[in-house]
């Protein structure tokens, strides 16, 4: 978040504004308001309690507002329907519906989302390397949108506005479906999301979701995890406010990652933050190995703090050795402190 | 001929539809939904004291308004207010807790249900009362 106004003008502006008004209105206040400190509640969330900013006030969005719950999303793996094929190999198949979507994304404020099966991220897509793909898409929202994978695939199936139109691809109208169908290569953590223009735009407004293609031998048995890092504009400044893993923002802050001491802990790490160059990904009292956009078996770094650029993607492992409750949160500490926060819980 | 008429006044008037439908979509720019404005409601003063700043938020429009979150020099903070709602033409006094240090500056946004923002400026702080 860039500081959108400078003092001195806000405080010419808010100079204009104000009348005479100040004493009839201060006398208006209640004797609460207007004199002593009032009690300190923590009920936000519950109509007609007093409300507290929810940095000390224990809280997060109750899950059945949004439909989703940033916990569950962080666990959630769609391998789709699959069916097997002739020489041994798998189709998976997904159907994802786009439509519009009021959101909560921290307490007290709703945010006009674009969804994927109304949730932001939309559905985390699993493959193994080399299975054959199919993604019916539907676009039930109000604007046109796109479904682009990040892979290596035909240039129709991109989801490309302007490409592929003669097979019913492209910008997928309002109304309109299209099937995108293709390979699982390479294996690796990857993105999906909305292509249509305005790019920013459709993507800020919700249009994600992570990709992940497995190696043929897969991976180590291990907790896994998917943090996808996002921001919100919501006052609509070209600027972001809000920022979150999974959406919500401090959610983690209240309800932390529950992971066993000594167990192998992989996190697919995405970055899909608009409007901001860079994010960054910090954990306390640990370190990790890096395994950069999941392309290869072997670690590239063995470190605490890694930086990703926009879309850019990490596979993260580590083990805990100690109990407790240990931070994780953007190192750029302003994202931190705008929601971009959270704990890991390590017990027996 | 009244037939004729009749087609030609279609003909004409598809593309003229078409054109204002394209303009209005364009100044709307609805990818970005309603801009929300909270212009009428400001602060109209701030009360600094130790590890605390007073704001006195004064609703100037005619409907119920909510203040949801406060953002304070880019972070999230702690704020206690009397009573959730602020009632057309009614005033409120909100706290945020704050180790404030003499002589800098704080910006402060105060965010709408809507995540409309108000923004506020405090200039080299002392303690005390600060008219907007």
């Amino acid at each position: 978040m860039r500081r959108s106004f400078t003092r001195r003008r806000a405080l010419g502006a808010a100079a204009a504004i104000v009348g005479s008004g100040v004493a009839v209105r201060l006398s208006q206040l209640s004797p609460q308001a207007a004199g002593a400190t009032p009690p300190h509640q923590h009920h936000p969330l519950v109509p007609g309690s007093s409300h507290s900013g929810f940095a000390a006030g224990n809280t997060t969005v109750d899950p059945a507002v949004n439909g989703f719950d940033p916990s569950a999303i962080m666990r959630d793996f769609d391998w789709g329907k699959t069916r097997p094929l002739a020489g041994g190999r798998t189709l998976r198949e997904w159907e994802l519906v786009a439509y519009d979507k009021q959101i909560e994304i921290v307490p007290g404020v709703k945010f006009s989302a674009w969804t994927y099966n109304g949730r932001v991220p939309g559905p985390t897509l699993r493959a193994r390397e080399g299975d054959l793909l199919r993604i019916h898409f539907a676009n039930a929202g109000t604007h046109p949108h796109t479904i682009h994978f990040h892979g290596i695939h035909s240039a129709v199936m991109d989801g490309t506005p302007g490409i592929g139109e003669e097979i019913g691809g492209g910008l997928i109208d309002v109304g309109e479906k299209f099937t995108y169908e293709f390979d699982a290569q390479p294996f690796g953590l990857h993105l999906y999301h909305c292509h249509a223009s305005p790019l920013a735009g459709h993507i800020a407004k919700g249009l994600y979701g992570t990709f992940i293609v497995d190696p043929p031998q897969g991976r180590p048995q291990a907790d896994e995890l998917v943090m996808v890092q996002n921001a919100f504009d919501p006052n609509f400044n070209d600027d972001n406010e809000v920022y979150a893993v999974n959406t919500v923002a401090f959610h983690f802050m209240y309800r932390p990652v529950r992971v066993k001491r000594g167990e192998l802990v992989r996190i697919y790490l995405v970055n899909i933050v608009e409007l901001d160059p860079i994010n960054s990904f910090h954990i306390h009292g640990n370190f990790f190995h890096r395994f950069p956009t999941g392309t290869s078996l072997a670690p590239s770094e063995y470190t605490d703090t890694v930086i990703q650029g926009q879309g850019q993607r990490d596979v993260l492992e580590l083990r805990f050795p100690h109990t407790g409750k240990f931070m994780f949160h953007a190192h750029k500490s302003e994202f931190a402190a705008l929601g971009w926060m959270g704990f890991f819980e390590v017990v027996e | 001929m009244l037939e004729r008429l009749l087609r030609r006044i279609w003909l004409l008037g598809v593309p003229v539809g078409l054109l204002g439908a394209a303009a209005v979509i364009a100044y709307a720019r609805p990818w970005h939904d309603t801009v929300p404005t909270a212009h009428e409601v400001t602060v109209e003063q701030a009360v600094l004291r130790p590890g605390a700043i007073v704001l006195v938020v004064v609703n100037n429009s005619e409907k119920t308004v909510r203040v949801a979150q406060v953002i304070l020099n880019d972070a999230f903070v702690d704020f206690r207010q009397s009573q959730r709602e602020v009632a057309p033409g009614d005033a409120e006094r909100i706290t945020v807790s704050y180790p404030w240090v003499p002589g800098e500056s704080y910006d402060v946004q105060l965010m709408m249900p809507t995540g409309a923002t108000i923004a506020y400026g405090i200039e080299d702080a002392e303690a005390g009362a600060q008219q907007a």
